[in-house]
């Protein structure tokens, strides 16, 4: 603990060095050179207890009291200050302020001008603690919890970047391509509460479009932690518009700032894992409806190659009964051409009857025509004029070639011809003798 | 270009209608079906691709800050 030795020793050598031994100061002038030699001890911290407390609008006062002897030391808090504190101040509290010590010349007052203030001592810090909670429970602070966003891909961080929790963080965060941004604060001391809740304000600002914004720092006592049970900070973690991950290593109960906040991790190892988890529905959705979409579409090719198949099946019934038919078809041609062949073979043995029978006839005809053209021949022969020149009669022709027949066919003076046997005669007609008609 | 995170999701929903289109079908006609199932893939592939393991990228953004200020 950086308290004060008492009595400060160093600055009384310092102030006697600089006073010249035999000088005469006017009372301002005294002040003047008594605060200038109080300004060059900078970085003062002193602890003490709060042995009263007012606040005014002017700024609040503190009066500190040594555990020990009880020594008092009057603090005066500027407005700003106090009010950023962040902090519920009680009577009986131990506290260390920084600042600078100084005198107020219109009521000659040494007092100790306070710009940081931090709580010593367990009983302080948990009854601060207990306050702020109660506080800001009541105003429903802790109430509000929102989901974080699935599949984060760009985190913003608040914490320390020479602390080992950005590197346990990043280290369990899977490899994602996720963008990462570390504002780096400080998380412990007096300025640790103004860096975190500008950190958080600088992300809120900047990068709005961030999926989570996480608050960070490693485990500690209850005085190591208390940025993050200020109220200032868990103010600002309750503002935030991006949600929030605290993961702030616990004292024994969990901070302030991490009841503020959407989601509370002890680790950042865990607060990983919730960004790990994130990604878990499209982890499990995918070989899930790979799954589904294959087994949907051969369902449904399944149901598409069935029916192709009773198409299939249909037509080929069908063409199995059109050859069915052409089979029967053929076999019933065949036993008609069978019939047919079969009548004719028998048409063609009546064929044969018959011809036989009309051969008989025909003959039977045959025959009666022979013996009539005999009949005929003989009668024939008896006309032959050849037989009747053999017999002596002769055949007259008349000049113009005629056989003549009566005396009408000749004129007087005519030449004719005989034809006798074995020759012919010429004569000229000298006489006709008409012998009347037959 | 990397898939937003709507856009995740969104791919996710249509592959959980494309997967429902199918359920919902008494006959599905087999033309629609293959048209669903390649975007399907496409979106399966696309989001496979995003869980693919890619190197987290970290920025310090202090000194951007501490510039600004």
């Amino acid at each position: 603990m950086d308290v004060m030795p008492k009595p400060p020793k160093r600055a009384k050598r310092s102030l006697q060095s600089k006073l010249p031994l035999a000088r005469v100061f006017t009372v301002s002038g005294f002040l003047d050179r008594v605060n200038a030699v109080l300004a060059e001890e900078r970085d003062i911290f002193v602890q003490g207890e709060i042995s009263s407390i007012q606040v005014l609008p002017s700024g609040s006062y503190l009066t500190l009291k040594d555990k020990e002897d009880e020594s008092i030391l009057q603090c005066y808090i500027p407005p700003r200050t106090y009010h950023g504190l962040g902090i519920e101040l009680e009577e009986g509290m131990e506290v260390k302020v920084g600042g600078a010590a100084n005198v107020w010349k219109p009521k000659g007052r040494f007092s100790f001008l306070v710009t940081t203030l931090e709580l010593a001592g367990e009983g302080s810090l948990k009854k601060a603690y207990e306050l702020l909670k109660k506080k800001l429970e009541v105003e429903g602070l802790f109430a509000r919890k929102r989901p974080l966003p699935e599949f984060i891909s760009r985190i913003g961080i608040v914490t320390s970047r020479t602390g080992a929790v950005r590197d346990d963080f990043r280290r369990n965060l899977a490899p994602l391509g996720l963008k990462l941004y570390l504002y780096d604060a400080r998380v412990e001391g007096a300025r640790a509460v103004e860096d975190v809740t500008r950190g958080i304000r600088w992300f809120n600002e900047r990068k709005p479009d961030l999926d989570v914004l996480v608050i960070m720092r490693g485990g500690g006592s209850l005085e190591d932690l208390q940025a993050f049970d200020n109220e200032k900070v868990a103010r600002a973690v309750f503002a935030s518009s991006i949600p929030t991950i605290c993961s702030i290593g616990h004292h024994r109960d969990v901070t302030i700032a991490s009841l503020a906040g959407d989601v509370e991790t002890s680790t950042p190892s865990f607060a990983a894992t919730f960004v790990n988890a994130s990604w878990d529905r499209l982890r499990e959705e995918l070989p899930l409806r790979t799954q589904e979409l294959d087994s949907a579409f051969e369902t449904a090719l399944g149901a598409a190659r069935a029916r192709t198949d009773a198409a299939g099946r249909s037509l080929l019934h069908f063409f199995v009964g059109l050859f069915r038919s052409a089979e029967n078809f053929e076999s019933r041609l065949k036993l008609e051409f069978k019939r047919i062949m079969a009548r004719r073979a028998e048409l063609e043995a009546r064929g044969g009857e018959l011809f036989g029978f009309a051969a008989q006839r025909f003959e039977g005809l045959l025959r009666a025509r022979r013996e009539r053209l005999l009949h005929l021949a003989l009668r024939l022969a008896g006309a032959d004029p050849e037989r009747n020149l053999r017999l002596g009669y002769s055949i007259l022709f008349a000049s113009s070639g005629k056989v003549v027949k009566g005396p009408e066919d000749i004129s007087i003076g005519e030449r004719i011809t005989a034809r006798i046997r074995r020759g012919e005669v010429d004569a000229k007609v000298e006489r006709i003798r008409n012998h009347g008609t037959e | 270009m990397e898939p937003s995170k709507e856009k995740i999701s969104n791919s996710l929903k249509k592959l959980e209608q494309i997967v429902g289109w199918f359920d919902a079908q008494e006959e599905v006609d087999v033309e629609e079906g293959l048209k669903r199932v390649k975007d399907g893939v496409a979106l399966l592939k696309e989001l496979k691709m995003r869980l693919k393991k890619v190197e987290n990228e970290f920025e310090e953004v202090k000194k951007d800050l501490e510039t600004e200020e």
